[in-house]
């Protein structure tokens, strides 16, 4: 049943498509978020429904679209040359195996996100992508929601609509994600068309919210309360009351720890004694790792290749016997551990030239939306009102991903490369949007000028 | 069941916002020249303003 409906969804949006091949795009931000032939397992996997939206959007686009505007800008080269260089570390790659599996996905990614843009060329069109983008990532969200205030929740134990940790299907994965979201859903509270933001939008909206905030709690990620923190302080710049505002937050935080599962504020106490805990070993053991090995191989070794890790250090265990608490110091040796950041995940993949690339193409968004967010400062209204919050809130969304990437291996994550080309497309929009209107304003003068030159030259009526 | 319900919920709204999208005729093109309507009304001037006029008038009389 569950399985017909999804398949009738897909048909269907590739059907409207026919109308409008926008669609398309939608098509394919829907299927890659939400994997509906994954969670579907009959009839929708006779079809390879990702490759065929993939290639209807392409085809759409290149068939029915008008490309007179069409250019790319600096931060689609960013993309590219970073999808270049992955291909080029992946011929020396150490394991070119699982090298090639993560390739079959990655490039998918940055193809799209270079592509994105150049399909968004009307305010509607960006509203439409990233509407999209948050229903389709709502429905996981609110199901994880849902179940972790039933108590489903735990460390890898909530049970997702497909359990393959494939794009925001991973538990940390999906906590950065939904905190993310955040800012964008607030933006739709306010300033959205499709939905125009009633009662119900707004309703709809802080219920999404909530179910965004208990994603962390739910997966029980350590680096989703980062996130939190982060969104916490960066909203002190857009509320109109400070205080009222640090007030409320202080009090539902403090509301909220009674209802939190104890697991939780056990495995979040662990933040704090990184040295104790295995995890966090871990992780300062493969990132020296990977700093040794970029001495060694300064253009990366391609994909997977933490595989090649293996480490022993001191771990202190502690023994309680009765009344005493004993530590013992033992050996742990551990081989093949994740990088456990995105910074070191292109390091060690992609070397230095990676690293610098995909942190171009991060800092680039960041201070394109910071210029675009003061030019429309204070500006209210149908036509000017929605571009400098959008900037700010994609600029949010940009930060929450780059705290929780600091502590996950997510550097290609697709979801957050949308939302990347999300920023290309405002940009953009802005740009076309200025000089037309500078065009249109040269225009006058030079029209009024040549009716003064008219006019000079015309012989004075007055004098016979 | 609370999968179901994620779902459904969810779909029914992409479905609404894709018909509404089907109706909109700024979806594939847009007019980059619109400006903000104009406020016409302006504020009252104030009193120091329409002494001032008044006195302007005066002298100019005079």
């Amino acid at each position: 049943m569950l399985d017909l409906a999804l398949f009738l969804v897909v048909i269907g949006m590739f059907l409207l498509g026919l109308r409008k091949p926008f669609i398309w795009v939608l098509a394919y931000l829907y299927i890659d978020i939400l994997a509906p032939q994954k969670i579907g397992w009959s009839l929708a996997q006779l079809l390879p429904v990702s490759l065929i939206a993939f290639l209807l959007a392409f085809g759409g686009w290149a068939v029915a679209e008008k490309k007179d505007g069409f250019r790319l800008s600096m931060r689609q080269g960013l993309l590219a040359a970073l999808l270049v260089w992955c291909f080029i570390t992946l011929q020396w790659a150490d394991f070119p195996e699982a090298g090639a599996e993560k390739w079959a996905w990655v490039w998918k990614a940055l193809v799209f996100a270079i592509f994105l843009p150049l399909t968004l060329t009307t305010k509607l069109r960006i509203e439409a992508a990233m509407l999209i983008t948050v229903l389709t990532a709502a429905a996981i969200i609110i199901s994880a929601g849902l179940k972790t205030v039933g108590g489903g929740g735990g460390y890898g134990n909530l049970y997702l609509f497909v359990n393959d940790n494939s794009n925001i299907y991973e538990s940390s994965t999906l906590s950065t994600v939904a905190i993310a979201l955040i800012p964008i859903i607030l933006w739709f509270m306010r300033h959205g068309t499709i939905f125009k933001p009633d009662w119900r939008v707004k309703l709809f909206g802080a219920a999404l919210i909530f179910a965004c905030l208990l994603i962390p709690i739910g997966t029980e990620a350590r680096t989703g309360l980062l996130c939190i923190a982060a969104l916490g302080l960066m909203l002190l710049r857009d509320v109109k009351r400070r205080f009222l505002y640090i007030g409320a937050a202080a009090a539902i935080g403090i509301a909220a720890l009674p209802f939190l599962p104890s697991t939780f504020t056990e495995r979040m106490s662990t933040i704090k004694e990184a040295q104790s805990e295995q995890s966090a070993s871990t992780r300062m053991q493969v990132w020296s790792w990977t700093l040794d090995y970029v001495e060694r191989n300064p253009l990366g070794g391609g994909f997977d290749v933490y595989r090649g890790n293996s480490f022993t250090y001191k771990m202190p265990v502690k023994e309680v016997d009765g009344n005493t608490v004993r530590v013992t110091y033992q050996d742990v040796t551990e081989s093949g551990r994740a990088f456990h950041s995105s910074w070191f995940e292109m390091l060690g993949e992609q070397g230095w030239p990676g690293l610098i690339l995909w942190t171009l193409l991060h800092v680039t968004g960041l201070v394109q939306m910071e210029r675009i967010r003061r030019r429309y400062a204070g500006r209210t209204g149908r036509i000017e009102g929605w571009q400098g919050p959008l900037a700010s809130a994609l600029q949010f969304a940009n930060i929450i991903y780059l705290v929780g990437a600091t502590f996950q291996g997510i550097a290609y994550q697709p979801v957050v490369l949308m939302i990347v080309g999300l920023q290309i497309a405002l940009a953009d929009h802005v740009k076309r949007r200025e000089s037309a209107l500078d065009k249109a304003a040269f225009k006058e003068v030079k029209a009024a000028n040549r009716r003064a030159d008219a006019r000079a030259a015309a012989p004075d009526p007055a004098i016979p | 069941m609370i999968d179901n319900f994620a779902l459904l919920l969810t779909h029914v709204l992409i479905a609404i916002a894709l018909i509404r999208l089907l109706g909109r005729a700024d979806l594939d093109s847009e007019d980059l020249l619109e400006v903000e309507e104009e406020k016409v009304e302006r504020d009252e001037p104030s009193l120091r303003e329409k002494r001032r006029a008044r006195a302007r008038a005066e002298a100019r009389d005079a």
